[in-house]
This record gives C-alpha cells, sequence and structure tokens, in this order.
C-alpha cells in the first residue's frame, strides 16, 4: 500500500459532519445530482462518504475519491441547508485529508503541483498566459476547435486576450477627500485574461469617490489551492496576502472575482490554529469586500450614460452561495440607463468552471455549461453579465461552441461603460 | 327440507325471532328477480358478523341491503340465499362539531344525519340524493356521486373510516376519527364503491364541511352542450365558488323544443355569491338567463328521472370533460334520452323511456370505444342482464381485482356475481 | 460466479452498467433516509422506463431479494430503507411531466418528478398540484404517493389522495398494470396511495390539478399562551370557517428560528398561528375578517396580515424555517407525527410538555394544527451514549397519548419502520389480518419494501434492538 496511515479524524470533525440529518433538501440544488440523479453525486452523499471515511467504514480504494473529485464546490448545497452544515469546509478538508495520506491519484498530485508550482507563482503563470495568448493569436485555437475530435477538450482552456494589468501602488485619487481608501486584489489569473476588468474596477471605484492602491507584495489569494487540498500552500499565500494587505493601511479589500473574495473572506477560518496569524487573518478577512456589495454599500452613483442592450445576469457560486451575495450585482445593472435586464433560468446554478474543474472533470463540465448556454439562450439577452473570471472564460467557451452571438462582460464593465458614456 | 327450518331457526337464534323472516316479506328483497330465501336485520354489529359466519360457514350467499334504492344497478347474482339488511343499524355514534368529524352507523339515511349536521351548521358533502331512503351506509357501498362532486369530490374522498364485517365474520376498522391518518392501508378506498362484494360496511366516519354561508340557484339556456360545457369550464377557471354544475337536455327538462340548461349552484359567503352572479351574468353573452322559478323547477329534474318508473334504461358514463360535449352529442342520436350531465367532471347519466335496450347498448358500446372512458348500466330490463356486464368491459386490472376478491371472500359469499366481471 | 455477482451482471444487462450500483461506496449513500434509521441494500438500480423497472423487479424476485423503491429519499418514516436489503430501485432518472392537459385539468407525471416542479410545469395554465410536505422542493411524487403525503394546505384541499386518479403500478411479478380511480371495480388507486410501496412500484401518476385561487390572505396570530392559540383552532373550525392552512409554532420553536430568521416575535410570546384562507377576493376578506374576531375573543395580542406573495413569504418565512433553525438548536432532531381529533389539541399538547419534561429534553411544536397533525420536534444529542434510545422512548409515549386521545400514530408520515410495533395500538390482529389479504391479492409477500408499516420480527440495522424491547415492554395490543 503506497503512502502513509490516513488519520481518520482528518476529514472532517464529528461536529461538521453530524449536523447533517439527511434531510435531502440540498438534493435539487446540486448541480451534479440533478445531471446524474446519483446519490453519489450528491451533497447527502458526499457528506455521507466523508463520514464513512472518517469512521473508517470505508477507505479511499474504489469509487470514493472519484465521488469526492465530481464536486464543483460550488456551495449551492451550504446555501440552502436548513441546518447550516458547513459544506465547503467539510469538503476542503476532506480533499486535504486524501492529499496528505498520499494516496491521492496522480491526477490530483499533478494538479496541487500545477496550483501550487503554476499558479501561485506569478512568474511561472505569466509564460504559461503568453503561451495561451500565443495559442489564440496564432490561429491555433481556432483550429483546434474545428477539429471535432480536439474541439471540446480545446474549449474550455482560459481565453488569454487584451492587454494584462500590471499596476501597483497608488492607482487613483480623486481629486477632493476620498470616501474610502481601498485596496483592490489583482490575483493571479485575472490581471493576465482578464486585465479590463481591473481597469475598470479601478475606474469605477475612483468614480465613486475611493482612493485605490494594489499593494505590490500581495499574491494568488490561495482558494483554488484550499479547494483541492493543498491546504498549506493556500495558507502560505494567505499569509502573505495578510501582511502585504495589512501593511498598506486600507479601510477595505476589494475584490472583483467571487471565487477570491470568498477564498479571503474566510480567512479566518483557514489560518484559525496559526498561533501567529488567526488574529490578523479575522482582522483582514473583516475588511475584505466583494465589489458589488462594496458599491452599494457607499453612497453609490448610480450612472447616467446608457447602455442599450438586454442584459441577463449568472451568479458566480462563490458569490451567491459562498458570500450569499445576489442583490447587488443585480441592482448596479439595473442602474443602468437603457439596460433591459432579464433573469435567465437558474441564475445560481454553477456553469461547470469551478476553478479547475473544467479540466479535472471534462465531460460534467461541458454538460453544465451547456444547460447555462441553453439557458441563456432561451432568456433572449445579448449580454451575459458576471463576476468571477472563471465563469466569464467558462460562458464565453459555452457561446462560441454553440456559435452563439451573445456577449460576455463583468458586471463591473457595463457599469464603467455606463459611466464613460456619460462623457460622450 | 331440514336445511330449510335451521336457516330461518338459526338467524332468528342470531339476530332475535323477529328480526329473520321467511316467505312474502322476501320478495322485497327481490333482486334482478331472485328472491332470497331468507332476510335478517340484525340490530348489533356482533349479529351482522354472526349472520355472514354463518352464511360463510355453510356456503350460503349474502346480499347486504340498506334502503335498496341502488339494488337494481349490479349484474344479476349467480346465487342468492340470505338477504342482510343493515337498514336497523341506525343512529350517530359520535360527533364533535369542532373536530369536523361524524361517526354513524351505516343504515343511517342520509337526511337523518344532514338534519342533525345542519343543526351545528355543518353537512356530509355528498349533495342530495334521489331516494329520501338511501343509506349513508349504501351511498358510500355504491360510491353514490351527485352534482356536488365538483366542490367536494365523492364517498372516497370524505370517507375516513369504516368498521366492516368481513365475509368470515371479523368486526374490522380501517382508517379512523382523525381528518388526516396514514396508518395502514387505507381499505376504505377498496370497500367504497366495492357494492357489498368484500364486506359488509356497519359503521362509517366522515370528514364533514361546513354548510355554505348562502347559496343561490341559476339557470341559463344553450342551444348546444358544447357552449354550455365551456361556460360551465370558464367559470371553474376563473375560480367562483360554484358546488354544482349540472347540465340537462331537452327531454330532462321538458323544454319545448331543442336545446340545453346549465343549472349553476352558486354557494359561499353573500359578496362572494353576488360576484359569481355577476360574472356569470356577464359572461352568459347570448345564452338566456332563466328565471329564479325556472332554475329551482330544474332542481329536482335528476332525482324525477332517477326514480322515474317509465325509464327502461339508465346508463352512467364517464369520460374526460373535454369529450363530454361529443359524448352528449352522441347520446342524443340515441333515441333522444333525457341526459344530466356534470360538465366538469366528465359524466353523463342517460335515462331512456323507450327503445330497444340491447340495440342501445350495442350502438353506444361502439361509439364509446372512440371516445373512450367507463360505462355503467345503471337500470336494465332484468332479461338483458344475462347478456351484458353492466358495468362494461372489464378493466385491464381485473385480474387483480379477481385476486382480491379471492382473498376476502374466498368462498364468494358476498353478493356473488353481482360486481364488474361478475365477481 | 457466485450468485451475488449473476446477479448484478443480469441488472447490467437489463438496465446498462452505469446504471446499477454494487460497490460498497456507492450502497453506502443509500442506506439512509431523512429518518435516523440506516439499512444497506445488495445492489441499487437506476431504471429510466417502466419496462426498466419490471426487468429489475423480475431478476430480484429470480434471486429471491426483496426490492424497495426509493424516490429523493427525504421520507420520515424510513419507507426507503431496504431494512431486508436487497435491491432498492432508485426513481430520480424517471423524472418527466410528461403532460400538462389543462383543458382536463390533468397532469402525467413519471415517479421521480420532484413535488413543486409539477406546479411549476402547471403554473402557465393557472394551475397547481395542491398537495405541499414542507419537503416540496425535493420529495418526489413517488414517494408522495407511497407514503400519501400531506402538507399545511390539506387542511382545505386534502392530501395526496385525494389528488391521484390513475396509476401504472409494477406488480411483484413483474407485470405493468395501469389502474384508475375512475374505471369499474374495485378502487386500486385508492388503496395503492399510502400503502408505503410495499403493494407496487408506482411508474407513472395521472394527477389532479387545482385553479389557483383569486385571492389569498395569511394572517399571523400571536398569542401569550399555547391554549390559546389552540382554542383559537377550534373556534375556527366551530365557525364553519375551512381555512386553507392552519399552523402552529410554540414558543421553542418561536425562540430558535428568531434568531436566524429574525421574524419578530415577541420574547415572551407562547404560540403563533398562521392562518390562510383563499378564494374569490370577497370571500378571502370577509373570513379573514371572522378569523380576526375570532382570534381576538381567544386574547390575542398581534394580529399581522400578508395580501401580496412577498408579504405572505414574510410570514410564512418563520414556519418554512423552522426545521433548519432547530437542526442549529441541537446536533440532532427526532420528528414525531401523531394526530388528534382537533378539540383535543390543547390537552395532548400539555402532556407532550410534561412528558418532554420528565424525558429532560427539548421539545419544539411546529404543526397542522387545523387538522390536529401534531409534530413535536424533540432536540437532542445523538453523540451522547443513550441518548437516542431515551428519545425514541419519548417518541413512543407521545405516540400512545394520541392514541389515548383517539387519534392516530401517523398523519403524514407514513408507518414505515419506527411505527409499525404501534400499529396494533390502534388496530386489532383482525384488522391486520385484513390488510393482509390485501397484501396477498398484490402478490407482494415479502417481496416489496419487507419490514415496513406491519410488525414483524425482523428490522432495520442499529435501532431494531431497541424497539423490539421497547414493544416487549408495552406488550401487544396495550391500547387497544
Amino acid at each position: 500500500m503506497p503512502g502513509g496511515p490516513i488519520h481518520q479524524s482528518a476529514f472532517g470533525s464529528e461536529a461538521d459532519l453530524s449536523r447533517c440529518v439527511h434531510c435531502g433538501l440540498c438534493l435539487q440544488h446540486c448541480p451534479t445530482y440533478l445531471e446524474t440523479g446519483l446519490e453519489t453525486e450528491s451533497p447527502r452523499g458526499r457528506l455521507h462518504l466523508i463520514r464513512a471515511l472518517s469512521e473508517g467504514r470505508i477507505d479511499l480504494a474504489g469509487n470514493t475519491m472519484g465521488h469526492l473529485d465530481m464536486c464543483l464546490q460550488c456551495r449551492n448545497c451550504e446555501a440552502v441547508c436548513p441546518s447550516g452544515v458547513p459544506y465547503g469546509r467539510i469538503m476542503e478538508h476532506a480533499r486535504a485529508a486524501v492529499i496528505e495520506s498520499r494516496r491521492a491519484p496522480v491526477p490530483w498530485r499533478l494538479r496541487s503541483l500545477f496550483l501550487r508550482e503554476v499558479i501561485a507563482r506569478p512568474g511561472r503563470l505569466r509564460a504559461l498566459a503568453a503561451a495561451l495568448r500565443f495559442y489564440r493569436r496564432s490561429g491555433l485555437r481556432a483550429l483546434a476547435e474545428s477539429i471535432p475530435l480536439l474541439r471540446d477538450r480545446a474549449l474550455l482552456a482560459p481565453s488569454i486576450a487584451g492587454r494584462p494589468f500590471t499596476g501597483t501602488g497608488v492607482l487613483a485619487r480623486p481629486k477632493g477627500e476620498p470616501v474610502a481608501r481601498v485596496a483592490l486584489l489583482t490575483g493571479c489569473i485575472m490581471p493576465l485574461a482578464y486585465g479590463r476588468v481591473h481597469r475598470a474596477t479601478v475606474r469605477v471605484l475612483a468614480a465613486n469617490g475611493c482612493e485605490v492602491i494594489a499593494p505590490v507584495d500581495q499574491s494568488c489569494c490561495g482558494a483554488l489551492q484550499a479547494h483541492n487540498g493543498d491546504r498549506q500552500t493556500a495558507q502560505a499565500l494567505a499569509r502573505r496576502n495578510i501582511d502585504a494587505f495589512l501593511e498598506d493601511g486600507c479601510d477595505f479589500v476589494v475584490v472583483n472575482s467571487a471565487g477570491c473574495g470568498a477564498a479571503m473572506k474566510e480567512y479566518g477560518e483557514l489560518l484559525s490554529q496559526d498561533a501567529v496569524y488567526s488574529e490578523r487573518a479575522r482582522v483582514l478577512a473583516a475588511r475584505v469586500k466583494d465589489i458589488h456589495e462594496f458599491l452599494l454599500e457607499l453612497p453609490f452613483r448610480p450612472p447616467t450614460g446608457r447602455l442599450e442592450a438586454s442584459v441577463t445576469f449568472q451568479d458566480p457560486c462563490h458569490l451567491a452561495h459562498a458570500q450569499r451575495i445576489r442583490e447587488a450585482p443585480r441592482r448596479i445593472l439595473q442602474s443602468i440607463p437603457g439596460v433591459q435586464f432579464v433573469e435567465m433560468e437558474h441564475a445560481d446554478r454553477c456553469c461547470g468552471s469551478a476553478g479547475v474543474y473544467s479540466f479535472t472533470q471534462p465531460q460534467m463540465s461541458l454538460q453544465l455549461l451547456q444547460r447555462r448556454i441553453d439557458e441563456v439562450r432561451a432568456s433572449g439577452a445579448a449580454v451575459v453579465a458576471t463576476a468571477n473570471p472563471g465563469c466569464m472564460a467558462q460562458i464565453e467557451a459555452g457561446l462560441r461552441r454553440n456559435r452563439l452571438p451573445v456577449r460576455v462582460g463583468h458586471v463591473i464593465e457595463l457599469l464603467d461603460a455606463a459611466y464613460r458614456a456619460e462623457h460622450r | 327440507m331440514v336445511k330449510e327450518v335451521s336457516l330461518i331457526g338459526e338467524l332468528q337464534s342470531i339476530a332475535g325471532a323477529g328480526l329473520a323472516e321467511e316467505g312474502p316479506a322476501c320478495t322485497a328483497f327481490a333482486v334482478d328477480g331472485l328472491t332470497p330465501r331468507a332476510v335478517v336485520r340484525p340490530s348489533t354489529y356482533q349479529g351482522v358478523a354472526e349472520v355472514l359466519r354463518y352464511g360463510n360457514t355453510n356456503r350460503l350467499t349474502v346480499i347486504s341491503w340498506g334502503a335498496g334504492s341502488m339494488m337494481q344497478t349490479g349484474n344479476r347474482p349467480s346465487k342468492y340465499d340470505i338477504a342482510l339488511s343493515v337498514a336497523g343499524l341506525t343512529g350517530i355514534v359520535e360527533y364533535e362539531p369542532a373536530d369536523l368529524t361524524v361517526t354513524c352507523r351505516a343504515g343511517e339515511p342520509l337526511v337523518a344525519l344532514q338534519e342533525q349536521l345542519r343543526r351545528s351548521r355543518q353537512m356530509l358533502p355528498s349533495g342530495p340524493f334521489a331516494s329520501r331512503e338511501a343509506t349513508v351506509g349504501g351511498i358510500v357501498a355504491t360510491a353514490g356521486a351527485s352534482a356536488s362532486r365538483h366542490a367536494y369530490g365523492t364517498p372516497r374522498d370524505f370517507t375516513i373510516g369504516m368498521q366492516v364485517v368481513t365475509a368470515d365474520g371479523r368486526i374490522t376498522r380501517t382508517g379512523g376519527k382523525v381528518v388526516k391518518n396514514v396508518a395502514g392501508y387505507d381499505l376504505c378506498k377498496l370497500y367504497t364503491g366495492s357494492r357489498g362484494t368484500l364486506g359488509v360496511i356497519v359503521e362509517l366516519t366522515f370528514k364533514l364541511a361546513p354548510q355554505p354561508r348562502h347559496e343561490q340557484r341559476e339557470a341559463l339556456a344553450f342551444d348546444d352542450a358544447a357552449t354550455a360545457c365551456a361556460f360551465a369550464r370558464e367559470l371553474e377557471r376563473q375560480g367562483m365558488s360554484v358546488k354544482a354544475f349540472t347540465l340537462l337536455n331537452r327531454a330532462a327538462t321538458g323544454l319545448p323544443r331543442g336545446g340545453y340548461v346549465l343549472a349553476v349552484d352558486l354557494a359561499g359567503t353573500q359578496a362572494a355569491v353576488n360576484r359569481c352572479w355577476e360574472t356569470l351574468s356577464t359572461l352568459a353573452g347570448a345564452a338566456q338567463q332563466l328565471s329564479e322559478a325556472e332554475a329551482e323547477r330544474y332542481a329536482g329534474a335528476e332525482a324525477e328521472l332517477q326514480t322515474a318508473a317509465s325509464v327502461t334504461l339508465e346508463c352512467e358514463i364517464t369520460v374526460l370533460p373535454s369529450d363530454l360535449p361529443v359524448l352528449i352529442e352522441r347520446l342524443g342520436e340515441t333515441l333522444e334520452p333525457g341526459i344530466v350531465a356534470y360538465p366538469t367532471i366528465g359524466l353523463a347519466r342517460a335515462f331512456w323511456t323507450a327503445g330497444d335496450a340491447e340495440a342501445i347498448l350495442t350502438d353506444l358500446t361502439a361509439a364509446f370505444r372512440k371516445i373512450g372512458g367507463s360505462m355503467l348500466v345503471r337500470r336494465c330490463p332484468p332479461s338483458l342482464k344475462s347478456r351484458i356486464d353492466v358495468f362494461g368491459e372489464v378493466p385491464p386490472s381485473f385480474p387483480l381485482m379477481q385476486r382480491l376478491k379471492r382473498e376476502f371472500d374466498p368462498n364468494g359469499t358476498l353478493s356473488p356475481g353481482r360486481f364488474v366481471g361478475r365477481l | 460466479m457466485t450468485a451475488a455477482k449473476r446477479l448484478i451482471r443480469e441488472l447490467q444487462s437489463a438496465l446498462g452498467r452505469r446504471w446499477v450500483l454494487h460497490a460498497p461506496e456507492d450502497l453506502l449513500v443509500y442506506e439512509y433516509d431523512a429518518t435516523i434509521d440506516r439499512a444497506l441494500p445488495q445492489a441499487v438500480v437506476l431504471p429510466e422506463s417502466a419496462q426498466q423497472v419490471a426487468q429489475a423487479v423480475r431478476i430480484a424476485r429470480r434471486y429471491g431479494l426483496p426490492v424497495t423503491a426509493r424516490g429523493a429519499g427525504t421520507g420520515l418514516s424510513g419507507g426507503a430503507l431496504a431494512c431486508e436489503g436487497g435491491v432498492v430501485i432508485v426513481m430520480t432518472r424517471m423524472n418527466r411531466v410528461i403532460k400538462i392537459d389543462a383543458e382536463n385539468q390533468l397532469a402525467v407525471v413519471e415517479p421521480g418528478v420532484i413535488n413543486l416542479d409539477i406546479s411549476k410545469a402547471a403554473a402557465p395554465y393557472g394551475l397547481y398540484y395542491a398537495p405541499d410536505p414542507s419537503s416540496q422542493k425535493a420529495c418526489t411524487i413517488g414517494g408522495n404517493i407511497a407514503e400519501n403525503a400531506g402538507g399545511p394546505h390539506c387542511l382545505r384541499y386534502g392530501t395526496t389522495t385525494n389528488h391521484v386518479l390513475a396509476l401504472e403500478i409494477v406488480t411483484a411479478d413483474g407485470e405493468i398494470a395501469e389502474i384508475s380511480a375512475t374505471q369499474a371495480g374495485y378502487d386500486l388507486t385508492g388503496v395503492l396511495v399510502g400503502s408505503e410501496g410495499t403493494l407496487a412500484i408506482v411508474t407513472k401518476a395521472t394527477l389532479r390539478l387545482l385553479h389557483k385561487p383569486e385571492a389569498t390572505i395569511t394572517l399571523l396570530a400571536i398569542f401569550d399562551r399555547v391554549s390559546e392559540a389552540s382554542e383559537t383552532v377550534s373556534a375556527i373550525i366551530s365557525a364553519g370557517i375551512l381555512p386553507a392552512a392552519l399552523e402552529m409554532i410554540d414558543k421553542n420553536t418561536m425562540d430558535a428560528v428568531e434568531e436566524f430568521a429574525h421574524c419578530g416575535y415577541p420574547p415572551d410570546a407562547g404560540a403563533v398561528l398562521l392562518i390562510e384562507v383563499e378564494g374569490l377576493s370577497e370571500e378571502a376578506e370577509e373570513q379573514a375578517n371572522e378569523v380576526r374576531s375570532i382570534c381576538e375573543k381567544f386574547g390575542v395580542r398581534e394580529l399581522r396580515t400578508g395580501t401580496d406573495p412577498a408579504e405572505r413569504e414574510r410570514l410564512w418565512a418563520g414556519r418554512k424555517s423552522a426545521l433548519g433553525a432547530l437542526g442549529r438548536k441541537a446536533p440532532s432532531y427526532y420528528i414525531l407525527d401523531g394526530v388528534v381529533p382537533r378539540t383535543k389539541l390543547p390537552s395532548v399538547l400539555a402532556e407532550v410538555y410534561q412528558a418532554c419534561d420528565r424525558f429532560g429534553f427539548a421539545v419544539a411544536n411546529v404543526f397542522h394544527a387545523g387538522d390536529g397533525n401534531l409534530h413535536p420536534n424533540v432536540l437532542f444529542d445523538e453523540r451522547v451514549p443513550g441518548a437516542t434510545a431515551r428519545v425514541l422512548e419519548l417518541g413512543e409515549e407521545i405516540m400512545r397519548l394520541c392514541v389515548e386521545a383517539g387519534g392516530s400514530i401517523s398523519g403524514e408520515h407514513g408507518v414505515g419502520f419506527e411505527k409499525r410495533s404501534y400499529m396494533s395500538w390502534i388496530f386489532s390482529e383482525d384488522d391486520l389480518e385484513v390488510m393482509a389479504r390485501l397484501k396477498a391479492a398484490f402478490g407482494a409477500g415479502d417481496g416489496f419494501n419487507p419490514g415496513k408499516v406491519f410488525p414483524t420480527s425482523k428490522g432495520c440495522g442499529e435501532v431494531s434492538s431497541h424497539m423490539r424491547a421497547a414493544i416487549a415492554k408495552a406488550g401487544p395490543g396495550a391500547y387497544v
């Protein structure tokens, strides 16, 4: 038997697990259960498996790891759980226990390696981005996506286009006294894949009277690493960010990527056992704000510039379910003159992006993506707004796959466009 | 000869001397021309049980009776030894108005029960029945439904508990006395409408309904059935407080010329009834709204037809409500019977006073195959009963029903041959 | 090849490999439902058609294995648990709404359809499916039919059985049969509903749909004492008003709810009634006024009214989040389900509180007061040694209180495994013998969902030994 023994209790705390009374109210909110109809691919089923692992009733052989891996960690179940089961935390701990057991299958280990050694390392990530940019610009992507055999695999590779965002230090300063001094989390992939969103965010914050800075020493937030069981790397990244952001003494840390925002709000939990950092982690976590909620908590200035488009909103899971923010992005979109806001069906159901899920579970990812694209089509919207880089890339891929002439944008990009239209 | 003596003797010793009879008294209990050898009217559940146990052990067949007003419906019994009347089992066992339930014995006449309930402004939501003698046991055993089924459902919907004596003479309970109860199999459903072929109902518990605060009967004349049915369904779609819709054709109303009358029974609070009346008047359009006196006149039309001795053939047909106009039209082509239909239920009753019953039925059965649904011949000349199954074609699940009958009545003691497929 | 392997092989060739589960970790997640019991099946299959259900039944029968049908596993009586092992047939893939016939107000659906999805499918026609169990967002219609599910609005509209018109079933010998409540002959549909999966497996259902009422008014009435609230319930019914729903929430529930849902319940209130009246706007308004004056007669301290959907939802929020809120109060809760005549509510409720006090458990009552359908929720911690056994003992005592008051041991959750030993409290041996005849007629024997409804010797997992002890203590027929 390879690897060391598994500490059963590592699979999750008894207190967390025993909250689940298996009422089943989560089932109809779980994307993978809805696709398969299988209890093994449901939150309740996975909790039961984790509990069985922790009690030593089963081990990691067989299909167990596959079931744990099929989870998107979208936390839709957590948002609807009447008993308040902390599902996201339980799943992260369980995956960490698998990795620590050293019995994780090769793909799990490769994934960990990639997240630790590439995503969390800006230099390597930039090189990867350059390669991907070349892939897109050279026409290789168009070629790959035109070959039926390759199409679906090629489709979900992130789209790297446009100018990267490289700003650090003070990014914007209003003329008068700023209403708030905010630090922007620039993150790992966002500045490379969607530099334009960061630029829009800075302008929007400035338009609402904020001073915006980007601490130079900040790093990737650690969300993907934590979700995939590498809590050590996630904790290391969190400590770096805590140092960087607290150093700069900002009032708030503003995040425009839903996954990162959710992760940073949970730094207190991630570092709760850290003797040095636990208190500072809580302090920082309390300052973290999602851009949408932040804007509406300010005296928000509704734009007067027009944007003629029918727009729908696809809730990023970690905005709607992890951060429980649903109204703010909708209110912002509805504040834009000319925007016809239409709800798509199942707007808060996962698009299948889910961090690296689209690579680890491409089939399920595509299946979910297709559902969302069909719902976008049915909504009749010309623009899909969302608020997370993964979701943006995924939906863009789905629209390409369906040759659907619908555009994707971050909510803040649309708001920015409306502000800019004021000057025309 | 010895056995003859012992039958009546035995029954008298069970029920009491005056409560078992033979000879002339039996003719009143004849079914389809068959006269029983004895009639017994036990005054206790125990008495019913002993009669059945005796009959079952001695291979004597028993047909249970209430008031007998629905006895002409059914296939000809294959054998008929004892008429078991539960008409003596009358009275309310338990009635607490605040519980909105009542428990009474099976022989309690519906009219008497309603009288009691009315004092607390409550009612058994069964609607009225043609016969004033009809017993609650008989109504449940035959699943008798009236036009108020539109608002209140059929006996299966408001019967929540029963005591039933089985073929082998066990007094059993099913359901209970509370309005919501899922303990054990719901045998009430099985006995309801089983026409005494699975057991003899001796006590019933019902879920009651409050009396409507206000009632008003309206009637409208229509040229064709389809428009009348559409009118009824539109009122329903708009959520009007209607207790019953009854559609009558020319022959049923005695109107001089063609056309249909739709009687609408409004029920609810005064304000709601007023509002319904307004909506009805607005929607009526070209349809002629009849006077109050005329409307009242049609109230008794169905009962009149049901009790009319001149009726030689009576059928009850259930189809999808959307198919009802076609059915009514088709029925009209068979010597224009009197037709009473419930548009929102999809039920039509047709009454013929002339014509060859067998020819009509043959014609109808053929037409009926195209429309689909179920047909029950409620009344027909006894001679015809040897050639037809009054319940129509046996349903696809008939083998299951046969097994049920075998399990509940292995000796064929209870009303043998009378039910669907001559069970 | 062993018999077990041959069984799997045969099931796989009938249903396809993907839809036959047999690995220990895959079976494990089918050992539970929403109760505290557990039972592991030998195989789990997920058919997509009645034909596949029939094939699975025939194969299981050939191997002498029992079959248990399962929907979403949200049941509260162990109905979906394979108490004696065997094959579990999961209906989640048979989840199509086949037809909405608006003209005839019918829906034809497969058993795996979620209850609420039927109303969603019917909504464009102004129709809905009335029975609304609290789990209606998750539970399947197949499970609803098996258990004759209820819900708050059963008071006026009846339970599942009043809304099922016809069924397609697979019988124990693997035949597909059509039964209908309107066809000639015995009402097989009526007995199938609520038979807890012991007679046949439903593969298709025709349901009655209702028109949405024109107006719905929700009243929330706050009382100082439970007794005042329960007397108000009786008074409303006596006054000839049949509300669409009439629910009660007691103090313990309010305390729990207030912490999470912030409904604005006063901290010293004793009970809340939620009363919903429906119909034409005139009628609803008139009834609401009458209800208000009855509430005032019984000393209501505060009345709130909701007429539009948002307001009504706010008033219902406390009721709907009650179970969840209780889940946060204690690690475990045990939901009981008993019925008493409406007029016995005040006395039985008082006895329930006393019994819980005696056992030392907190209890929260949130229930369908209008039907007399009690749901005491006993809060406990299953990790405390002996707690589960004590809770079950308390549950038994509360059931006795209901039976002694002339009620029943289940109003809507079903008898299942947990309560089958109480059946003899309300039914004699003869009564049960007649029910067995029905089972025999269906040829089901112990082939479908064995160990449910009727008292037998074998039982589910860990709890069974305790249950047997409880039965031995009470003695059969103790309350006949």
